[in-house]
Order: structure tokens, then sequence, then C-alpha cells
């Protein structure tokens, strides 16, 4: 359903000033240093953008143009139908949490694994792998499986370390296997179809099951002490547990089976799988006046925070677009003669250095408008390019020193240090640095699935 | 830690039925969306009867939901920001900081409200409205000034809060 775009058409502003190309290599330099000092001196993310974003364009275009700028990208965000999935999506993913599905979802992958050497290690990557399936955000993920494996985890004797490395590893998953915020938003920022990004999240996120199996596995190999066996279960129990899952496959199913099958928009598909998720969390006796307010408010805090965010860094982008920022960056490279494949590890050193001091959200958000341009002129999909800053984005959230996953896991586990939790994840970073290589040289394995959509 | 947990006791009594009236608001909408889209696919697909115009129902009432969560999240402090450098400094240039992050903020906030008003007034003029269903846009406009206005009175009050308790 295309959206008509009800602001702008009475007073789009005209930018008088817009021939200034080439030589304002000043300006944006100059603004990427200032947003980078005042972000780092505490003022929240998405104010040190628009900030910076309205003052560079009230230097360039003029005062006028500028402040109409302001108001239209604001209102305009705030009233965009592409958007609209965002809070719906939310808000399944914090329904789900609550509607302890993830109890199911554990102790069936734990009836087929657990006996195996570190058996309920591998249980939680699969079970957060499936978590991530109906939840679009990775703190969200990490800190609900961590509530479910840790006890059982520590009953059987797991090192803490090895216990919360692969919960704060599996629940990056969450960004990635669809649905997932920070793809919907990728989307939007780079004019590309959700569903097929959406569809190209699913054989990468499941590589990344297996990643952080194979890094238990070889874990264990070397200290088989950290993860015991548990005893064996019989065939018919693990059936019986088996059939437990299947309200998570059956939301999965609906949301994402109906955005690829082209039943539903992405809108439609979050609309339902939150309708979804609010019958399962009734038919479980989860559901109350208070926990409904609750859970609908801390929804509309986290959408609320995302989209001032949004703002802030459109109006950046503007900015340095208007400074001519994406030309000069290809001319650069161009200049420089650099292979296409260069420039891509280059940004995704980028990426690995900034993911290690802000959060991630607000990483993408302020890098995808620079980076989109170029990539899409060196020839490479968009949709390849958007997984794979999901990939690395995933990295950077168990990356000290600010790795969100592991102080999320800090606030569930108190009594489980800092340290310990970035031990702990080590070998999961190995797997996921492996797997970034892998979809990088292989852009096969993450652009399957989509284009079968056609 | 004290006089943390003053700090909080104080925001709690002076706006907590703001809070109150803004989650209430929020959740609304953000529930009303909800229910829409599943009716209207509902509508579509087994009565082959969607809707009229609901997309444009869902844009006016995202607006309405980000903009009431806005206080919501300026209250609580829970924008985004980089700590990694603002936990080791010592707490007097940590209070300053704090003073001078909230300002800055309710500049932002200032400087939005007043164009989002302008621009409200200016739909209010040309006679904005949806394209299919005819809403006026100008009341989602000043709506939407009114919302960032008072987060913008809550960071300065956020500001003064610093300043007053050493």
């Amino acid at each position: 359903m295309p959206s008509p775009k009800p602001f702008g058409s009475s007073a789009t502003p005209d930018f008088p000033h817009l021939t200034l190309k080439g030589g304002a290599i000043e300006f944006w330099l100059t603004g990427i240093v200032i947003l980078l000092t005042i972000m780092f001196l505490g003022v929240p993310i998405a104010f040190s953008m628009a900030l910076v974003g309205f003052g560079g364009l009230g230097l360039m275009i003029g005062w006028d143009p500028a402040f109409s700028m302001v108001a239209q990208v604001t209102l305009e965000t705030g009233m965009d139908y592409g958007l609209s999935v965002v809070p719906l999506f939310i808000l399944m993913g914090n329904l789900v949490t609550h509607a302890g599905l993830s109890d199911e979802l554990y102790g069936a992958s734990n009836a087929w694994l657990g006996h195996r050497r570190g058996g309920l290690a591998m249980a939680t990557a699969v079970a957060c792998g499936g978590f991530s399936a109906v939840c679009g955000s990775s703190l969200a993920t990490a800190a609900t499986m961590a509530k479910v494996t840790m006890p059982s985890m520590r009953r059987y004797g797991y090192a803490d370390s090895l216990a919360s490395g692969v919960i704060a590893a599996g629940g990056t998953l969450g960004i990635l296997i669809p649905p997932s915020v920070i793809l919907v938003l990728y989307g939007v920022m780079t004019q590309q179809d959700i569903g097929k990004l959406f569809a190209a999240g699913i054989l990468p996120g499941l590589l990344g099951i297996l990643g952080y199996m194979a890094a238990v596995w070889g874990v264990t190999w070397f200290k088989p002490e950290l993860g015991p066996r548990a005893t064996p279960m019989p065939m018919n129990e693990r059936f019986r547990l088996l059939k437990g899952v299947w309200g998570i496959l059956s939301l999965f199913a609906l949301v994402i089976g109906g955005i690829y099958l082209g039943v539903f928009t992405p809108t439609e598909a979050a609309g339902i799988g939150a309708s979804g998720a609010l019958g399962f969390t009734w038919l479980r006796g989860k559901l109350n006046r208070k926990m409904l307010f609750s859970v609908l408010v801390e929804s509309t805090h986290t959408t609320a925070m995302m989209f001032f965010i949004l703002i802030g860094a459109l109006l950046f982008s503007n900015f340095v677009n208007i400074a001519g920022l994406p030309s000069d960056l290809s001319d650069w490279v161009q200049d420089a003669g650099l292979a296409p494949l260069a420039v891509i590890g280059l940004i995704l050193v980028i990426y690995l250095i900034l993911g290690a001091v802000l959060e991630s959200l607000s990483m993408i958000l302020l890098t995808v408008p620079i980076f989109y341009p170029l990539v899409a002129d060196l020839g490479f999909d968009l949709i390849w390019f958007g997984v794979i800053v999901v990939v690395v984005t995933e990295i950077s959230l168990i990356t000290p020193p600010v790795g969100l996953n592991v102080f999320v896991l800090r606030s569930v586990l108190p009594d489980v240090s800092t340290q310990t939790i970035f031990r702990g994840v080590l070998p999961f970073l190995l797997a996921d640095v492996f797997r970034l290589a892998l979809l990088v040289f292989v852009p096969w394995l993450v652009l399957v699935i989509p284009e079968a959509m056609g | 830690m004290s006089s943390e947990n003053l700090e909080a006791a104080t925001a709690v009594s002076t706006s907590d039925w703001l809070g109150k009236a803004l989650g209430l608001i929020a959740s609304a909408m953000l529930l009303s969306m909800m229910a829409l889209t599943f009716f209207d696919v509902i509508g579509r697909y087994l009565l082959n009867a969607p809707i009229p115009g609901a997309f444009e129902i869902t844009e006016i009432l995202m607006a309405s939901l980000i903009f009431a969560g806005l206080p919501l999240v300026t209250r609580s402090g829970e924008h985004v920001s980089v700590s990694l450098f603002i936990n080791r400094l010592p707490p007097r240039a940590l209070r300053i900081q704090n003073v001078v992050t909230a300002l800055v903020m309710a500049s932002v906030l200032v400087v939005m409200t007043w164009r989002v008003w302008v621009k409200a007034t200016e739909m209010a003029e040309y006679g904005d409205e949806t394209a299919y269903l005819f809403i006026p846009l100008a009341p989602v406009g000043y709506f939407s000034a009114l919302l960032i206005g008072i987060s913008a009175v809550l960071a300065v009050a956020q500001a003064v809060r610093v300043i007053r308790h050493p």
C-alpha cells in the first residue's frame, strides 16, 4: 500500500545554495568531529546528531530552510507508514517475552542436545535462535533466555563463563533472524524491501546458531569440565517436549511466512504477530491489566527513543549529504584505486571500532546513510550489505568495552562478573568473525533465499 | 546514593500524574494500532471488506504514540548516550556535565517545538488533510508540538534539579 506524503506538499523548503559542491570537505569533516566530541561528552546520541545536523544545514543552506527541515523531518518521520512496523514488532517481542514461550523452547532443545558434551550450552544457542524468530531485539533475547537457561546450566555444573558467554552470543541473533527491528530501519533508510531483508537474515542466522554450537563443541573439547553431560531423555519424552514449540513456530510461520509469500505487508504481519503474541499470553493465563499496561508503556518508551535517534540521524545525514560526503567518499575510493572488497573491509573495520564504543542502533542509523551510496556505487547488493552490517553489529554487541548484551546479562545475573562474561564470549566472537568472513566472500549465502522470492 | 533517591522521589511526586496520563495515551495508541491492523487484515481476507483508510489512521496513531512517548523517555533519562568517559568524571564535573547536557537537550527540543508549531499553523492555513479520509493534519501537528514542548520543560526541570540538590 503506497503511502501518500501528507507533509511537505504545502511548504517544501527549497535549497537555493544546493550548488555548493566539492570544497565542502571541511564542512562535513568538522561536523563529524563535533558530533563525536559532544557524543563522548555525554549528550544523548539523538540530540547530538540533531544539533550538528541542524547547525551544519543552517550554515550551508541558510537558517530558514534548515528550520523548515527540522519540522518536516520530525513530523514526516513520526507519520511514516513504512515505519509503523517498528512499534508493532517491538510490542510483539515484549509480549512474547512475557508469554513464557522461552521455557518450552529451551525444554525442547535441551531434550535433544542436553546429553552431549556442552549440550546444555548448545541447546541454549538453539533456543536463542528460536526466540529470535519471534523477537526483533538482541537485548530482549539475551535477557529472556538468561532467566530460563542460566539456572539449568548452573544446576548441571556448567562454568559461568561458558554459560553466560553462549547466552550473550546467542542473544545477538535477535537482530538478525527475522523479525528484526534494525533490518526494518535499514530498509527504510536505503529503500530496500523489508520482506527481502528479512528473508536474507534467515540463513546467516542459522549459520550463527551452527557457529555457536561449534564454539561450544570446541571449548568443551579442550575443557570437558566446563560443560558436563546431562542424563539423556527417553525418545517419547523428547518428542513430547518438541511439540511444546508449536506456539513459537506457528507465530514465526504466520508472520515471516506471510511476508515471504506476499500475503501480508510487513506492517500487517507485525500487527498480526503482536495480536498473536497477545493471544498466547492470554492462553497461558499470563495476561492481566497490570502486565499489559506495563508491556505497552515499555514498548512506547522503546519506540519513542528509537524514533528520536532516527530523526536525529536523518537530520545529520541530510547535512552530510548536502555537504557532499557520499561523492567525496566515492572520489577518494576511485583516486586510491581500492578494490571494492577492500572498501568493504575498511567499512567493516570502521564498524568494529565504532561498535566498541557506540550503542548498536545509533551506530547503524548514523553510518548507514553515509556508507550505502558508496556501497551501491561499487556494485554491491544493498540487501546483502544490510545483513553484513547487522552481523558486524552483532559482534559489537559482545565486544568490550560497550558490549551491550554483556551488560544486559550483568543486570539479569548480578553475581557473574563482567570479566567472566567477556572471557566466556571469546570463542563465540571467533565463530562470529569466521561467519562474517564467510558471508562477505560468499554473498550467495545471504541472497539465495530472498532471490527465490522473485 | 541518598541524593539519587531523593531526586527520584521528587521526580515521581511532581510529575507522576503526567507520566501516568502520557503512558495511558501512548499505550492506547499502540493498542489501537495493533487492533486496527488486525481487523483490517481479517476484514480484507475473510470478509473482503478492509477498513477504509486504515493506513492513514495508523500514521496518525503512530505520530501520537511517538510524541506522547518523548516526555516519558526524556523524564526518565532513557535517551541513549555514550557514558564511557562520563563515568570517569569526578562528581563535581559530572554535575556540570549533567546540567549542560540537560540544557543542550532542552534547546534542541525548544527549536523543534517552535518549528513544529509553525508547521502546524501552516497546515491549518493550507487546510492540509489526509488523502482518503480527509482527516485534518494541523491538530496532529499542534499535539506533537505541545508534547515536544513538555519534553523541553522536563529537560530544564532536570537541569534545575541537579543544580538544587548538591
